[in-house]
């Protein structure tokens, strides 16, 4: 069935392919154009330098009106990120009153909004209350924490 | 009240001269706001609006504004909402830089726009469109008709609360006109109103809807009381939105509530029903809502909640002896001893959980009241006007039980000096006359006395009044040693 949104989604990916974003690789499902696997690297000079994370994203039937659903499948130790890969960020908020999320943005610039999640957590809105005490207590490690998570889980 | 709360209401004071400066925009609502009969509660002091009302008191804003600044009344909106509806920030703001205010109310883009080309694909669905079939803002942000409508929908169907709405585009500061919103079908421009109408209200220090179910009405607050009685019958503290608790802050209430939340175990003695006859030991339940006490077995009178007698209690003596102040505890030391702080805390609670309980069955009085009418009226064979007393004094003692609860919670805060000392007489007035009052309302209908009750009416909401009035606008000292 050739949606709306369906259509949408196959003109991003094929920007994606012919301007492809630094370093960030989707790929859709076989079978599932609206379900798409990310490779994310971790940003240069953080705690995630080095990593390769793993992320679901999943385009449901609302898209593009609502956001689309991710999650980190790679571990990954990070004060808006919790154990089940659920993130925090504004953008993709699926509680809709606190959604900042709005059809124009793309699957894209989503992946780099999260991208800078990783450069600049945000430890005011934790997702985890117990790593984000421990950023705001010990920076210096929790980051190194958060290296060795990444030197664990994401090579 | 402690200090935080003492500097609000120098602020409030403030507000109110803001908005009397800003007269034109009152609009006198129409129908002229309803008189309530007296239920002891100050109505005089608020105003009920429908919200067409509100609306137009909006929309004359909107003009005056477009007129000063001479720009179109979908900026004044913005610049409006970016401020919190607050006259005279915009208007310094407006007279700093139009340019600036503009900006930053979303009314203009940080940079021109470019005209767009036709066709012109939207960045939603991705699709191309001609120009007739594109929302194109100032910002030069198009979308195609379809998926802007599809938004806007979505975001109003999710519940969108905040009347400022952003263009779609990614980082784009503009905020979506409301003429544009409006320009859809319904029930967009409606809800769209709703939205701006309940931010008005919401941010409008003297202005409140009405907590009642379905209830239409907002209320506009003249003065500094805080008790409401809703035309809807829907009785409501103006600043919290709980049930009323004059003359006690709303601070101050949640304080205690949280503090005898944490003592269950002083409420369990103190709730008993049961207490023993100070003179014959013989005990004596309590099952009415009066604390004048007369023991069955030895016929002596006494006081309830001090067990007292109560020759020396109630206006007839003059007052000379004041239950409602605690006795054995030196008031005047700055610092009290840990024997004296329960002792001090144990008399407020007392009164505050005998009142509670004498509100609770005054309300059940409220409730069997035409039962009562009806059986006056067979009685004395008298018409319904005659037996309006029987409501109006049930209706009263509400009243006043729930005044004199909260009033002991006002008590135990209040730091002891003049202040304290002519609240705690007002307090005793209101009390001995609601004792009275309550007395007369449980009497069986052939031994009903209206005349006395209509007395009794007249005197007690004149003591209500001014206990409730008397501790609002005072600033007041809290102990600190609690
Ligand atoms: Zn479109
Ligand atoms: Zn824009
Ligand atoms: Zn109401
Ligand atoms: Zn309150």
């Amino acid at each position: 069935m050739s949606t709306p949104a369906i259509k949408r989604i196959q003109k991003e990916l094929a920007r994606l392919q012919s301007d492809p974003l630094e370093g960030i690789t989707v790929t859709p499902a076989e079978d599932n154009i609206r379900y798409l696997t990310v490779i994310l690297p971790g940003p240069k000079g953080t705690c995630y330098e080095g990593g390769k994370f793993k992320l679901e994203v999943f385009c449901g039937e609302g898209y593009p009106m609502q956001p689309p659903q991710c999650r980190f499948l790679t571990r990954i130790y990070h004060p808006n990120i919790d154990r089940l890969g659920r993130i925090c960020l504004d953008i993709i908020d699926q509680n809709p009153a606190k959604c900042q999320w709005t059809p124009a943005i793309q699957i894209g610039s989503m992946l780099l909004s999260i991208q800078s999640l990783l450069s600049e957590p945000n430890v005011d809105d934790p997702l985890d209350e117990r790593v984000a005490s421990h950023w705001r207590t010990d920076r210096k490690g929790a980051e190194a924490e958060a290296r060795r998570q990444t030197l664990q889980h994401a090579k | 009240m402690d200090r935080d709360s003492e500097s609000e209401y120098e602020e409030e004071v403030e507000e109110e001269f803001e908005e009397e400066s800003g007269e034109e925009m009152m609009v006198d609502p129409s129908p002229p706001p309803f008189v309530v009969k007296d239920s002891g509660l100050d109505n005089e002091h608020f105003t009920f609006i429908n919200v067409a009302d509100i609306k137009t008191e909006i929309d004359n804003l909107l003009s005056e504004y477009e007129q000063m600044f001479q720009i179109p009344s979908d900026d004044v909106l913005r610049i409006l909402l970016q401020f919190q509806w607050k006259r005279d920030t915009v208007q310094n703001k407006w007279f700093d830089s139009p340019e600036r205010i503009l900006f930053e109310s979303g009314c203009t883009p940080a940079n021109p726009s470019t005209p767009p080309t036709y066709p012109y694909e939207c960045p939603i669905c991705y699709c191309s469109y001609e120009q007739n079939d594109i929302v194109l803002l100032n910002c030069g942000h198009g979308f195609c008709k379809y998926c802007f409508t599809a938004h806007l929908k979505q975001l109003l169907k999710k519940g969108q609360t905040n009347p400022q709405i952003r263009c779609p585009q990614e980082q784009c500061t503009i905020k979506l006109p409301s003429s544009l919103i409006k320009s859809f079908n319904e029930p967009y421009a409606s809800q769209y109103n709703t939205i701006v109408v309940t931010d008005y209200i919401g941010q409008r220090k003297n202005l409140r809807w009405c907590p009642g179910a379905n209830c239409p009405w907002v209320i506009r607050r003249d003065g500094l009381l805080r008790n409401v009685a809703c035309l809807c019958g829907t009785k409501f503290c103006f600043e919290c939105g709980g049930p009323p608790h004059m003359p006690v802050s709303c601070e101050l209430r949640r304080k205690w509530l949280e503090r005898i939340q944490a003592d269950t175990e002083n409420l369990d003695w103190i709730t008993a029903n049961t207490k023993q006859c100070p003179k014959c030991r013989n005990p004596i339940e309590k099952n009415e809502g009066c604390n004048h006490m007369t023991c069955r077995a030895c016929r002596h009178e006494f006081c309830w909640i001090c067990l007292g007698d109560w020759k020396t209690h109630g206006s007839s003596t003059g007052g000379y002896y004041s239950c409602n102040r605690p006795k054995n505890v030196d008031l005047e030391k700055k610092q009290m001893s840990a024997k004296a702080r329960i002792e001090y805390f144990t008399h407020y609670l007392d009164r505050y959980v005998s009142h509670q309980k004498s509100h609770e069955y005054a309300e059940k009085q409220k409730k069997n009241i035409l039962e009562k009418q009806e059986n006056y009226m067979r009685h004395f064979n008298c018409g319904r006007k005659v037996v309006e007393f029987l409501a109006d004094s049930v209706d009263l003692l509400v009243d006043c039980r729930n005044a004199l609860m909260n009033s002991y919670i006002l008590g135990f805060y209040l730091a002891p000096g003049v202040k304290k000392d002519l609240f705690e007489m007002q307090q005793q007035q209101l009390e001995a006359s609601t004792e009275r009052l309550s007395e007369l309302t449980e009497k069986k209908v052939p031994d009903t006395n209206r005349q006395e009750t209509l007395d009794f009416i007249g005197i007690t909401s004149k003591f209500l009044h001014s206990m409730l009035e008397g501790m609002v606008d005072s600033l007041l000292v809290v102990r600190t040693d609690l």
